[in-house]
C-alpha cells in the first residue's frame, strides 16, 4: 500500500525557538531541520526574524537566519531571482521558490519544509536523484533522422510559438513534488515537470523522433498516473501549466490510435 | 656523528612519515570509500521522508479530485445495493418488500441519500474531467471555479432529486 | 532495499508498457455513455419512487426500459472496473496485493453485472 503517513523516522518533532533580541517587528519562521549525523528525528525550529532588517522574500529571511541566528540551517539557493530553481521548497503548505515568494503574502507564521515526499539529505535539501534520472530518461535533446544540415535547422515562427510556456521550465521540481500521484508512485510515474519537458520535445517541429518519444511515454505509470489533480499547475513558480502539457500529450496518444 | 645520525634519523623519519602518510592516505581512501558506500546504504534507510499530505495546503482542485475518487468508490457500493434490489425484484414479492422496507428505513434513506449525492458529485466532476481531457479548463481560475461548481451542482441536484422523489411518493 | 543500479537504470526499468491509451479511451467512452444512462436511471427511479412490486415489474417489462437498464448496468460495471483498477494501481503496491485486488475487482464487477442483467432478463421474460 502507498503510505499516507510518515514513517517512524520521519515524524516531525518540535525543535528550539530562537528569538530576535531587541526586535519589535518580528515574524516567526518555522523551519524543518534534520541532521544526518545526530541520529534524531526531524524537528521544526522556530526563528523569530526581525522584519525591520530583513529583505522581502522568504529566501532573504532564510539567509538572515543562517547569517545571524543559526549557521547550521541548510538549504539550496543560487540566483535569488527565480531562474535557477535551487531554492524550491514547501512554504506555508505550497511548493514554490523561496526567492520569489514574498514573506508578506504568508499570513501568520511561515512554515518551511523540504519539497514533499522526498528523501531528505539535510534540513531543506531533498535528494532529487530520481527526478534528474527521470529527466534524462526522456532524452531532453533534439533527435533527428535526416542528415545534419550544413546550416541551422529552421523553424517557423508559429512552430516556435508552440514552445512558449514549455521552454521556460527551470526544473525546480516544485510541480512534481506537489503531485499526489508522484508521491505514491514517484518511482514509476514521471511526474509533471518531466512530462512537461517531454512534451516540449514532442511539439518541437525540428524533432524527428516524436513517435519513439510517445512510445517511451505510453505506459500506465509513466504517463497515465496523471489524474489532472492540478497541484502542479497551481504550484509552478514560473506560471507554466504542466497539467495542460500532459493533457496534450494524452491527446497525441489518442490521436495516433486512429 | 650526532649530526649525521640526526640527518639519517631525519631522513628515516621523513621516509617513515611519508610512508605512514601514504599508508594512511591509502587506508583512509579505503575507509572513506567504505564509509561512503556504507553511507549510501545506510543513509537510504535513515534519511527521513519529507512531509507531504501532512503539510500540503488543500485547494478546491485537490478536493474535487479526491472526492471524485471517493464518490466513485461509494457508487461501487451503490452498485451492490442496486444488484441486491434487482435480484429481490426478480425473486418475488416477499423478498422485494423486505428489501424495500430496509431501503425506506432511516438508515436506508441515509445510505440512499449519500449515494445520490455521490452519483451527482461523480457525474459533475466526471464531466469536468471530460472537459479537462479534451484540453480545456486548465486556466487556473476557471479550473478552481469549475471545481467549486461541481459541489454546488451536486448539493442542489441531490436535494432536487429527493424533493422530487418525495413528491412522487405523495409525501406532500 | 539497497542496490548499486544507476538511477537511470531504475527509471528506465523494464521499459515502457506501450499500453494505457486503450484503457484511457474506453474509460472516457464509458463515461460519456454514462451521462444519458444516469439521467435515464435517475428520472425513472424518481418517477417510480414508492411503487409496488407488481408496478416495478410491469415497468421493467417494457422492452426499452429493460434494454436501457441492461446497457446501463453493463456500462457502469465496466466503468467501475477500469476506475477501481486505476485506484488500485495508484495505492496498492507489491505484486501479490495488486493482483489480488485486480482479480477481486474483475470478479466482483462481473458478478454484479451477471446478477443484475440476469434479474432484468428474468423479469422481462418472466410470466
Amino acid at each position: 500500500m502507498a503510505e499516507f503517513t510518515l514513517p517512524k523516522n520521519s515524524v516531525v518533532g518540535k525543535g528550539k525557538t530562537v528569538k530576535a533580541e531587541g526586535a519589535t517587528n518580528t515574524k516567526a519562521f518555522s523551519v524543518y531541520r534534520w541532521n544526518p549525523d545526530d541520529g534524531e528525528n526531524p524537528r521544526m525550529d522556530t526563528f523569530e526574524v526581525d522584519m525591520d532588517s530583513c529583505g522581502p522574500m522568504v529566501l532573504d529571511a532564510l539567509i538572515k537566519i543562517k547569517d545571524e541566528m543559526d549557521s547550521t540551517v541548510t538549504f539550496r539557493r543560487s540566483c535569488r531571482e527565480g531562474v535557477c530553481g535551487s531554492c524550491a521548497m514547501n512554504i506555508d503548505g505550497k511548493n514554490g521558490l523561496a526567492c520569489t515568494t514574498a514573506i508578506e503574502d504568508v499570513k501568520g507564521d511561515v512554515s518551511i519544509t523540504p519539497l514533499p515526499h522526498q528523501e531528505v539529505v539535510k534540513d531543506l535539501v531533498p535528494d532529487l536523484t530520481n527526478f534528474y534520472a527521470q529527466y534524462a530518461s526522456i532524452k531532453p535533446w533534439l533527435e533527428t533522422q535526416s542528415p545534419t544540415p550544413s546550416k541551422e535547422r529552421l523553424q517557423s515562427p508559429e512552430d516556435r510559438k508552440k514552445l512558449d510556456g514549455l521552454y521556460e521550465c527551470i526544473l525546480c521540481a516544485c510541480c512534481s513534488t506537489s503531485c499526489p500521484s508522484y508521491w505514491w508512485n514517484g518511482d514509476k510515474y514521471l511526474g509533471p515537470a518531466v512530462l512537461l519537458q517531454a512534451y516540449r520535445w514532442l511539439v518541437d517541429s525540428r524533432d524527428e523522433n516524436t513517435g519513439e518519444r510517445l512510445d517511451n511515454l505510453e505506459d500506465p505509470f509513466r504517463l497515465y498516473r496523471c489524474h489532472t489533480i492540478m497541484n502542479c499547475s497551481n504550484a509552478c513558480p514560473k506560471g507554466l501549466n504542466p497539467a495542460k502539457a500532459i493533457a496534450e500529450t494524452k491527446k497525441m496518444m489518442v490521436e495516433r490510435k486512429g | 656523528m650526532f649530526c649525521r645520525s640526526s640527518i639519517v634519523a631525519r631522513i628515516n623519519l621523513s621516509i617513515i612519515v611519508k610512508r605512514t602518510l601514504f599508508i594512511q592516505a591509502w587506508f583512509s581512501d579505503l575507509i572513506s570509500a567504505d564509509f561512503s558506500l556504507r553511507g549510501k546504504f545506510m543513509a537510504k534507510a535513515q534519511r527521513p521522508l519529507s512531509p507531504h499530505l501532512q503539510v500540503y495546503r488543500f485547494g478546491a482542485h485537490m478536493a474535487v479530485s479526491i472526492i471524485h475518487r471517493v464518490t466513485g468508490s461509494m457508487l461501487a457500493f451503490g452498485a451492490i445495493l442496486l444488484t441486491w434490489w434487482l435480484v429481490a425484484l426478480a425473486t418475488g414479492y416477499e423478498y422485494f418488500n423486505m428489501v424495500q422496507s430496509f431501503a425506506s428505513s432511516a438508515i436506508g434513506r441515509l445510505v440512499l441519500f449519500g449515494i445520490t449525492f455521490a452519483l451527482m458529485q461523480h457525474f459533475a466532476s466526471g464531466i469536468r474531467h471530460l472537459f479537462m481531457d479534451s484540453g480545456k479548463l486548465y486556466e487556473l481560475k476557471a479550473n478552481t471555479a469549475s471545481a467549486k461548481f461541481t459541489f454546488v451542482f451536486s448539493a442542489i441536484m441531490t436535494l432536487v432529486i429527493w424533493a422530487a422523489a418525495y413528491k412522487v411518493m405523495g409525501a406532500y | 532495499m539497497s542496490d548499486m543500479n544507476t538511477p537511470l537504470s531504475k527509471v528506465r526499468g523494464l521499459g515502457s508498457g506501450k499500453t494505457g491509451t486503450e484503457t484511457f479511451i474506453s474509460h472516457r467512452i464509458q463515461a460519456v455513455a454514462n451521462i444519458p444512462l444516469v439521467i435515464f436511471f435517475i428520472v425513472s427511479f424518481v418517477g417510480n419512487a414508492g411503487k409496488s412490486h407488481a408496478e416495478w415489474i410491469a415497468w421493467i417489462k417494457q422492452p426499452i426500459v429493460s434494454v436501457l437498464l441492461i446497457l446501463f448496468i453493463l456500462n457502469f460495471t465496466n466503468h467501475m472496473r477500469t476506475g477501481l483498477q486505476e485506484v488500485v494501481e495508484d495505492y496498492v503496491h507489491g505484486h501479490g496485493n495488486k493482483w489480488a485486488a485486480t482479480l477481486a475487482i474483475r470478479f466482483s464487477c462481473a458478478l454484479i453485472a451477471g446478477l443484475s442483467v440476469f434479474s432484468i432478463l428474468r423479469i422481462a421474460f418472466g410470466g
